[in-house]
């Protein structure tokens, strides 16, 4: 166990408790029939976005100023940071009752900073692609992923045959209504990078990088999931698989946070292993000589 | 041309278990201009010790060469000289330090950053480092432009890894002694 990472994994495991937790409110949310627990739900979402900007403010410092990659950091950063609005706004809402009384029109609100959100994500992921095919990565694709990429863009015009049963498809605003409609598109986006993504981490051939990459797509495609199975007509009539759907789009939030938690550890293994080598480079020298040797068997 | 005596110096202690059989002034000059002594050079092919001794001092001086050119480029403040030399000196104190080739130290580096950025990664940021490092002329790295070599691996890991990995990288780098040319 390494000294320098105890806190980190401290947080991790409280990010795992957050998602277990969340994952049983919202799945269990019917349960006793006509009660609402989601109000606690929105404060763990606000705690997991919160986790999230932490880390990434933390990230994008690790970058230098003017960077496409600081860049990246910077916009889900922002995107966590509506999120964070977003959530403490439902929180409010149901703690107040609006979502009884002003449904269609205070509560209908929160599409500006949902769809904020979606937009600096998907500006982040595009930055973060720009990144790595500075390096000749994620530029090439195989038929796989072209399968992938239909896959995800078939649940667009699912999700858009459905959206009378989106949150705020009845808003009186119809600015709202408007940016309620684009939500499929505005998801179908990040989650199209997904390919993108996955593809980068199968050529960096592992590295803790590549871990971070895995929880980001994670959180994409589930949460892509869980929109189609929170609009789905179908899907109602299996209510134990409408909670096991909604339960796994509520865990996803969580890894969102995780994704930055394991970017970050990158940064801190590397500084303890550069002020290492600061202070004893013959040691460590030998050291990497050591694992190159155990690499070569 | 002055003839030198061929015997060591008279007079020279033995101590932790370094041979000091010349004057340090002689060790200097004969670092300079080899060719110059050949009572020293000739001493060389049969002391062990001082061929040891030799052997050290060359790789300090490649190190201090290499450090320097590193320090110009980034215009080091006074506290990070002092690390340098830090280094240096812990390296001639632990006996530690080994010269490598160009192609060692590229794998050993790529060692250091696969549990970062991956196989994959670590393999496109070294090979375009080393494409940015050498001259249209050269094809294969050398310890000339391991300097170069190592601040564009350092840029290049920078710019996806952030700035800790791309100080791990110089760190790295610029700690090991690599063989001239």
């Amino acid at each position: 166990m390494q000294p320098h990472l105890a806190p980190l994994n401290h947080v991790r495991l409280v990010m795992w408790t957050g998602l277990a937790l969340s994952a049983c409110l919202v799945g269990f949310h019917r349960w006793p029939p006509g009660h609402s627990i989601m109000s606690a739900e929105q404060l763990l979402y606000v705690a997991s976005y919160g986790f999230a900007l932490w880390f990434f403010v933390r990230i994008l410092a690790d970058h230098a100023s003017g960077s496409t990659m600081r860049l990246a950091w910077m916009m889900m950063a922002w995107s966590a940071g509506f999120s964070i609005v977003r959530h403490a706004f439902e929180f409010v809402s149901y703690a107040a009752g609006w979502n009884t009384t002003r449904l269609y029109t205070l509560v209908s609100l929160r599409q500006i900073p949902i769809v904020l959100s979606l937009v600096c994500l998907t500006v982040g992921l595009l930055a973060m692609w720009a990144s790595f095919a500075a390096l000749g990565m994620g530029i090439r694709f195989e038929w796989t992923d072209f399968a992938c990429a239909a896959v995800i863009l078939a649940f667009v015009p699912l999700i858009i045959s459905s959206r009378e049963n989106m949150l705020d498809a009845r808003s009186v605003w119809p600015l709202i209504r408007h940016l309620q409609s684009a939500s499929p598109v505005l998801l179908a986006a990040p989650a199209l990078l997904v390919v993108v993504l996955h593809r980068i981490r199968q050529e960096m051939g592992g590295g803790q990088m590549a871990l971070a990459l895995r929880f980001v797509i994670a959180f994409l495609l589930l949460r892509l999931i869980a929109l189609l199975a929170g609009v789905s007509a179908v899907i109602h009539e299996f209510p134990i698989g409408s909670a096991l759907l909604q339960a796994g789009g509520a865990a996803a939030v969580w890894l969102f946070p995780m994704f930055a938690l394991e970017r970050w550890q990158m940064t801190v293994a590397a500084r303890e292993l550069a002020r290492r080598y600061d202070s004893n480079p013959g040691g460590e020298l030998e050291n990497l000589v050591a694992q190159s040797e155990d690499a070569g068997r | 041309m002055q003839r030198k005596n061929s015997r060591p110096d008279s007079g020279r202690r033995q101590s932790d278990g370094v041979a000091e059989h010349f004057a340090a002034a002689r060790w200097l000059e004969y670092l300079d201009n080899p060719g110059a002594d050949d009572a020293m050079g000739s001493h060389m092919g049969g002391c062990e010790k001082c061929r040891g001794l030799l052997n050290s001092l060359i790789a300090v001086r490649t190190q201090l060469a290499s450090d320097a050119t590193c320090i110009r480029a980034a215009a080091a403040g006074p506290g990070e000289i002092e690390a340098i030399l830090e280094r240096c000196l812990s390296g001639i104190r632990t006996g530690s330090r080994k010269i490598w080739t160009a192609a060692e130290a590229m794998l050993l580096l790529s060692v250091l950053v696969e549990p970062i950025c991956g196989r994959g990664a670590a393999r496109r940021t070294i090979s375009l480092a080393r494409h940015r490092s050498t001259p249209p002329s050269e094809t294969v790295l050398s310890g000339r432009n391991w300097p170069l070599f190592i601040s564009n691996l350092s840029e290049t890991m920078t710019s996806i890894c952030g700035a800790a990995a791309g100080q791990l990288v110089r760190q790295a780098g610029f700690s090991m002694t690599l063989q001239e040319g």
